[in-house]
């Protein structure tokens, strides 16, 4: 994935922010790269424009080969669904459906085959067995996090985009996410994580920071 | 997809009484509407069935004036023009003894009629009688509802004449209940009525050529008529009427979509967490609507049928009184049962699941096209009325275009009229919201009174989405009410008018025997001679059949004091008296004026015993008494034209100071008095009338309230809505310090301000709307023009009507809003 | 909240159907034509009965009684008989197109008297007297057979017979005779004509051999005791001429008529169930005119006459005539079965004769408010020693479901 040059500002009422002010950001397959920053500075707004949900004023945003901001709305949603999965801070799961069924979405969406055996295994590897049936609500935090993870990736996309996927959880919890995103990184996904904490950043391949618009390195 | 739209429809599930809400806002709209389908629909099928019974399969008729046609002329048309299909009837009225009302009573040959009507004569036993069984003197076939047996005597009264019959057996008639009728031979009949020599009319199944052939051999004063035109007549009376109903009913289903709306924005905007996520999980906005119209389709499916099913109760009682009104008004119908056909099936659901995803169309589009990002954060308000009130005012002012243009728009069509005001209604009440969100940036301007009105006014100004649609349906739902009701007072204060000024004498009466029953000369000399009585205007009315349906005239000779009494809208030039009483020029009525598109100076040809003659129009008069018209002659224009010379009803003026009580019972005692004589004053005369006008309007009240209960249900949802959708604030307040009662408090002055901006709002619509009924619906249904009454008062209460329901609708969220909600406000974050 | 999946769904499905079902019932109770509603079948025949068993009710009083011994005049007796209790006119005949198609007629007059009433009615309408028309044409060719039948009540000129000049009609269907000086007392030439459903008939017919008197002298009996007769005559061999349309197409045809008349007080004794008749025109010239009396329990009573090529009454020996019945046919609109050919045989002053007899097409049954059968036949056999053939006319009353 590469951004180039990239530019997004927000018109609220009578004056202009601009978030983003021609950031450059190279990432390669399976790397593991934390952003932080102080908050409202735009590192969620990257997470968008990195998945398509959003555009850039200017600048190219290429993922595997093609330049996802000339995209229409309809094609950057197909991108969206096969090559990138999200993990946001909280409301990850669709809380009406179970478990299980939440880790199938993506792949029903995508019209790959679901395999139960496979994700039956995936919940008993990472100790959410029991709840499979469950629906989000009941379960605590920590083990709600670790399904949207397993969920942003059950689809293999070549992206994962995590939005503060620790800012709700105690460390130790939050190390288990952690983890996981390790673990899926090694696996040759690149995997962005926007955080405001030192620790978990510390999992990270390479750490940035967002600051008035622009990506400096992370001094750590 | 189907994983997608399991999650949407369990998210829907889990708060299942605002699903409830929805579906009951558009069963609520579809009850009303399928109720009056009904109950028009089975007004209809009566009209049918009845006019069917008694012609059956013929397509044509041969008739006379006012005597039947020459019995010789059945002769001619069988075996001289070898018609087959072919048979001569015999028909009365007449009064059957110890039973009430009137009856039918027909006399046919049953050896031609088969082919025509297919009666069929039970002896009782439930066997083909044959004509064997009419070989008894007097025999009766009557329906089996009046629960006779064979051999059982039933005495018929007509024009004074009275006559026992022997019941021959049951009348069975195909498609369904006799209702009123009675038959007999023809033999028998011509005897009982005395009409030896004439049959009253010949029904005839005929081919074109035949008709040509039989026309061509006619003479003068008999006519041939086509039968299809007397149904059309039918159900012409009846159609001004019943579209003025489906109008009404309509407007129930609109204040209903106003309430989808309001529903369905909500429950959007409370499921954009989910939508979003699901958009950045990579749903495509197109799936997203597709989804979510197709709950819109499945929820209006549920609430039209559960709307049919309460319609068709509703039915029940609405048919009873639609069947009422049409019998009070056209005198043709006995009770038709209600019946549930396909079609009124098809059309509710047609339009209640249109009016569902038409009402839902623009929230779920508006969903659909945001961006996943906002969604998410579900940031700004719903891009509903809130965010355009600017555009409020200015989209009013120009949908009032075409509306008024639809309105005057020249024609006979009812339906561009009703289009026109059915608009106008949407565009004005739009002025509502706007008004409020004007009152709510004053206050925010200028403070106030004090902090709660202050706070509610501007609550109710910046959630105009939710508060702007119950004002709205408020407003409709009330100003139609308004509207409505000014025309009705008006409407009555022009026939209490009329009546005042058409009724000069002092006395009125008529020979009420069933039957052709008249006031014999005689009667008519006892009467000019009763001491106190200045004079006696006697006269006729006469229905005569002509080729365009069935027409009424009136014939008199009136003193030139009754004479004035005439409300004349338009004449010609010169002395109208003198026309009418020496020349022989008519008198028509509006609606007949209107129906035949008639002018003072046009020509209108009558049939006449002495064939076609052709009669000039005088003056056009304003005329209550029957929508369909009459025509007015002098007595002796009358005498002229038409042999049948008895008068059958007579004015009485008294000198002045007379008694009219002592001249009444004089009246009723005279040498030659009628049994059944019909005898009232003036006074009593008008009470009558007006109370058979306000009968008639009875059904109109019933839908109107209808439609209010139906705004209030809509508002008690939209504020249920509101309630929710503001929880966090409420309980923020709570948890300021406000207390329970306060923070209800709060609420219903909110949904007070909205009632109040609602009534405002209501009344300039509803004068608006009464003016087009008035002016334009009234006049196209009817022909009747009215003079306008503006009701001051009735406006004022119309606006507490407003109020007050508003305020009702309220008191249930406002109760709702317990410390136990407002903390769960709060907890959801 | 819900733990568990499914439950909100099923409620909601079950709130649904619930809604379906209370709609449909409401549909199905208020359907337009609901209950008691009744068919309307207005132009079938009214359902008088079967003929026979009206008429083998034993006479009532007031009507005259068949004698014999009594002078039948002509013209005066093609007229009506008024103090009878039934009376009709009946014309059968064979016709031919120019372009060789071959067609069947039967048009006929029923007059009943009423019963007595013990008042009538001051009107022109009261009737004493009711009328009924028959008319049927057999289209051979097209194997078609249409028939319809027509009612008036006997007053105000809507239906009558008239002696002289001779006139009958029921409504628009009529045989009337032409003003001119006939050539023998009973001869005339008259216009036959009448319209049903799909079919038109105007016919000139020309009846100039004077009437043939059945039986004795007209006394023509039905039973061995001689308890039920009638006035009886026939004429047969009129010359026919004029125009048949059949469902629109016109047909200019000649052919043959036969016409009988038959006045009576009672026409079957009790046990008696129905009778066979037959007229044969052979191409010989003789004519013959057989009828059989069916009888329960009793041998069938059987009368004949024969006519010779000049017209001459021969007498016809009836105890010598064999009918046998050889081939039947089962009506699918009544479900009768008619015999509907036939082997009779007998002895004539020439010599012995057989004949086979058979309907051209089978359904020639007159299901109208009476049932029977009337039909053409075809004719073929032996006279004497010679081969013969010719045309015919079969009735079959009485017939029931076997």
């Amino acid at each position: 994935m590469a951004l180039r040059g990239v530019s997004r500002a927000y018109r609220e009422g009578e004056t202009q922010r601009d978030v983003l002010r021609g950031v450059d950001l190279e990432a390669a397959a399976g790397e593991f790269i934390a952003i932080g920053g102080p908050s409202g500075s735009g590192k969620s707004t990257l997470l968008h424009l990195a998945a398509g949900l959003d555009v850039p004023d200017a600048g190219t945003i290429v993922v595997g080969g093609s330049d996802i901001g000339s995209l229409t709305a309809a094609r950057r949603t197909l991108f969206r669904r096969r090559q990138v999965g999200m993990v946001f801070q909280f409301f990850n799961l669709v809380p009406t459906l179970t478990v299980a069924e939440n880790l199938r979405l993506p792949l029903a969406l995508n019209g790959l085959p679901v395999d139960a055996d496979r994700i039956d295994g995936l919940l008993d590897t990472f100790g959410l067995a029991d709840h499979r049936r469950d629906y989000p609500a009941t379960l605590s935090g920590g083990e709600q996090q670790r399904v949207a993870v397993l969920r942003a990736a059950i689809h293999e996309p070549a992206l994962i985009l995590a939005d503060e996927p620790t800012g709700n959880l105690d460390r130790e919890r939050g190390d288990g996410v952690i983890d996981l995103l390790r673990t899926l990184a090694g696996r040759g996904t690149c995997v962005l994580m926007v955080t405001h904490s030192r620790h978990a950043a510390g999992a990270a391949d390479r750490r940035l920071r967002l600051d008035s618009g622009r990506l400096t390195p992370w001094d750590w | 997809m189907g994983l997608v739209a399991l999650a949407l429809a369990r998210d829907l599930l889990r708060k299942p009484w605002q699903l409830l809400l929805t579906i009951l806002s558009i069963t609520a709209g579809v009850t009303v509407v399928v109720g009056v389908d009904i109950a028009n629909e089975s007004a209809l099928a009566e009209f049918r069935r009845a006019g069917d019974i008694t012609a059956g399969q013929a397509t044509h008729r041969l008739t006379g004036t006012t005597a039947g046609i020459p019995e010789s002329l059945y002769r001619s048309v069988r075996v001289d023009a070898g018609i087959r299909l072919a048979a001569p009837v015999i028909s009365a009225e007449v009064a059957m003894a110890g039973e009430p009302g009137q009856w039918t009573l027909i006399g046919v040959d049953p050896l031609s009629d088969f082919r025509l009507r297919g009666y069929r004569f039970g002896n009782g036993a439930g066997e083909e009688s044959s004509t064997n069984a009419a070989n008894q003197a007097w025999p009766l076939f009557v329906a089996a509802g009046l629960e006779r047996e064979s051999g059982d005597e039933l005495t018929l009264e007509s024009a004074g004449r009275r006559q026992s019959f022997n019941i021959a057996g049951e009348l069975v008639v195909p498609g369904g209940d006799p209702g009123k009728l009675l038959v007999t031979d023809i033999s028998w009949a011509q005897d009982f009525l005395a009409m030896q020599g004439r049959i009253s009319h010949i029904d005839l199944r005929l081919s074109p050529d035949e008709a040509q052939r039989l026309q061509e051999m006619l003479p003068p004063e008999v006519r041939l008529i086509h039968l299809g035109v007397y149904d059309g007549a039918r159900e012409d009376m009846s159609r001004a009427f019943r579209i003025n109903l489906t109008a009404l009913s309509l407007l129930a289903l609109v204040v209903a979509m106003f309430l989808v709306y309001s529903a369905v924005s909500f429950q959007v905007a409370r499921r954009r967490p989910l939508l979003g996520l699901l958009g950045a999980l990579g749903v495509t906005p197109t799936g997203v609507a597709m989804l979510l119209l197709w709950e819109l389709v499945v929820t209006g499916l549920l609430g039209t049928m559960l709307g049919i099913a309460l319609g068709v109760f509703l039915a029940q009682y609405l048919t009873a009184l639609v069947g009422g009104t049409i019998d009070a008004l056209y005198h043709a119908l006995a009770e038709p049962p209600p019946r549930l056909g396909g079609p009124t099936m098809v059309r509710a659901l047609l339009v209640g699941v249109l009016a569902t995803i038409l009402s839902g169309l623009v929230p779920v589009l508006q969903a659909s096209r945001e961006s996943a990002v906002s969604l998410i954060r579900g940031s700004g308000e719903s891009l509903g009325m809130g965010q355009h009130a600017g555009k409020l005012l200015p989209v009013s002012v120009v949908l009032c275009l075409p509306a008024t243009l639809l309105l005057i728009w020249p024609g006979d069509s009812l339906v561009l009229p009703f289009a026109g005001l059915f608009l106008l209604i949407c565009a004005l009440s739009l002025l509502g919201p706007w008004l409020l969100r004007q009152a709510g940036n004053w206050s925010a301007r200028h403070g106030g009174a004090g902090l709660v009105p202050k706070m509610a006014l501007g609550n109710a100004s910046r959630h105009l989405d939710r508060t702007g649609v119950a004002v709205v349906a408020l407003a409709v739902a009330v100003s139609a009410t308004l509207g409505v009701e000014l025309m009705i007072r008006s409407f009555r204060h022009s026939v209490g008018d009329w009546l005042e000024h058409y009724l000069r004498a002092d006395i009125y009466l008529a020979a009420e025997d069933a039957g052709d029953s008249a006031l014999s000369e005689n009667y008519i000399a006892a009467l000019a001679a009763i001491p106190g009585v200045a004079q006696v205007a006697a006269g006729r009315r006469s229905t005569i059949a002509t080729t365009s349906g069935p027409l009424t005239v009136f014939a008199l000779d009136t003193p030139a004091e009754g004479f004035a009494g005439f409300r004349v809208i338009r004449q010609l030039e010169g002395n109208l008296r003198a026309r009418f009483h020496e020349d022989g020029e008519l008198l028509v009525t509006e609606p007949l004026a209107r129906r035949l598109r008639l002018e003072p100076g046009d020509s209108i040809t009558l049939p006449t015993d002495r064939g076609p003659r052709p009669f000039t129009v005088a003056a056009i008069y304003r005329d209550y008494s029957s929508d369909r018209g009459l025509v007015t002659m002098d007595w002796r224009t009358w005498r002229r034209h038409y042999d049948d010379h008895r008068r059958k009803s007579a004015a009485l003026y008294l000198d002045a100071g007379v008694d009219t009580g002592d001249v009444m019972a004089k009246a009723r005692a005279s040498p030659g008095a009628p049994d059944a004589l019909f005898l009232r004053a003036n006074r009593e005369l008008r009470e009558a009338s007006l109370a058979v006008f306000d009968q008639t309007f009875r059904i109109t009240a019933v839908l109107r309230w209808l439609a209010v209960i139906v705004a209030v249900t809509g508002i008690v949802s939209a504020l249920m809505a509101l309630l929710l959708a503001r929880r966090r604030e409420f309980s923020m307040l709570t948890a300021i310090g406000f207390s329970r009662a306060q923070v209800g408090g709060l609420l219903l002055a909110e949904a007070g301000i909205a009632g109040l901006v609602a009534g405002l709002v209501a009344v300039p619509l509803g004068m608006l709307l009464s003016l087009a009924l008035i002016r334009v619906i009234n006049v196209r249904s009817f022909g009747w023009t009215m003079d306008i009454l503006v009701d001051w008062e009735l406006a004022a209460q119309s606006v507490l009507l407003a109020l007050f329901a508003a305020l009702v609708a309220a008191l249930y969220p406002a109760w709702r809003m317990r410390p136990a909600e407002a903390l769960e406000g709060l907890r959801d974050e | 909240m819900n733990r568990r999946g499914g439950f909100p769904l099923r409620g909601a499905l079950l709130a649904a159907g619930a809604a379906l079902l209370v709609m449909l019932a409401a549909s199905w109770i208020m359907r337009p034509g609901g209950t008691g509603d009744v068919d309307a079948e207005s132009s079938e025949s009214p359902a008088f009965g079967d003929l026979v068993a009206f008429l083998a009710e034993p006479p009532e009083k007031g009507f005259a009684e068949v004698r014999p011994g009594q002078p039948i005049r002509f013209p005066r007796d093609h007229g009506a008989h008024p103090e009878f209790r039934q009376e009709w006119w009946y014309f059968t005949g064979q016709l031919h197109a120019a372009n060789g198609r071959r067609f069947g007629y039967q048009l006929t007059f029923f007059r009943f008297a009423a019963g007595s009433m013990p008042e009538a009615p001051r009107s022109a309408w009261a009737a004493d007297q009711s009328w009924m028309a028959h008319l049927a044409i057999t289209d051979v060719s097209g194997g078609r057979f249409l028939r319809d039948e027509d009612f008036a009540r006997g007053t105000l000129e809507l239906a009558g017979a008239t002696g002289e000049p001779f006139d009958v009609w029921v409504n628009g269907w009529s045989v009337r005779a032409l003003p001119e000086v006939p050539g023998c007392a009973g001869c005339f030439r008259a216009t036959l004509a009448a319209s049903g459903e799909g079919m038109e008939l105007a016919l000139e017919l020309d009846a100039s051999h004077p009437p043939v008197l059945q039986g004795e002298a007209g006394y023509s009996v039905k039973s061995a005791d001689g308890r039920v007769a009638s006035y009886y005559y026939s004429m047969p061999g009129m010359a026919t001429r004029g125009s048949l349309r059949l469902d629109g197409e016109l047909h200019a045809v000649e052919g043959e008529t036969w016409m009988d008349r038959e006045w009576s007080s009672a026409v079957l004794s009790p046990g008696q169930s129905g009778w066979d008749w037959f007229s044969l025109n052979l191409d010989n010239g003789y004519k013959l005119m057989i009828f059989r009396v069916r009888e329960d329990g009793s041998p069938d009573f059987l009368s004949a006459s024969l006519l010779d090529p000049e017209g001459r009454q021969l007498g016809a020996d009836s105890a010598g005539i064999i009918l046998e019945p050889v081939d039947y046919w089962t009506s699918g609109e009544t479900g009768i079965r008619y015999p509907m050919a036939w082997e009779i045989s007998g002895v004539a002053p020439e010599g012995p004769w057989s004949l086979e007899l058979g309907a051209v097409i089978p359904e020639q049954e007159m299901a109208l408010a009476f049932r029977y059968y009337e039909g053409l036949v075809d004719v073929a056999g032996q006279w004497g020693s010679d081969p013969v053939g010719g045309w015919g006319y079969l009735e079959l009353t009485g017939y029931s479901i076997p």
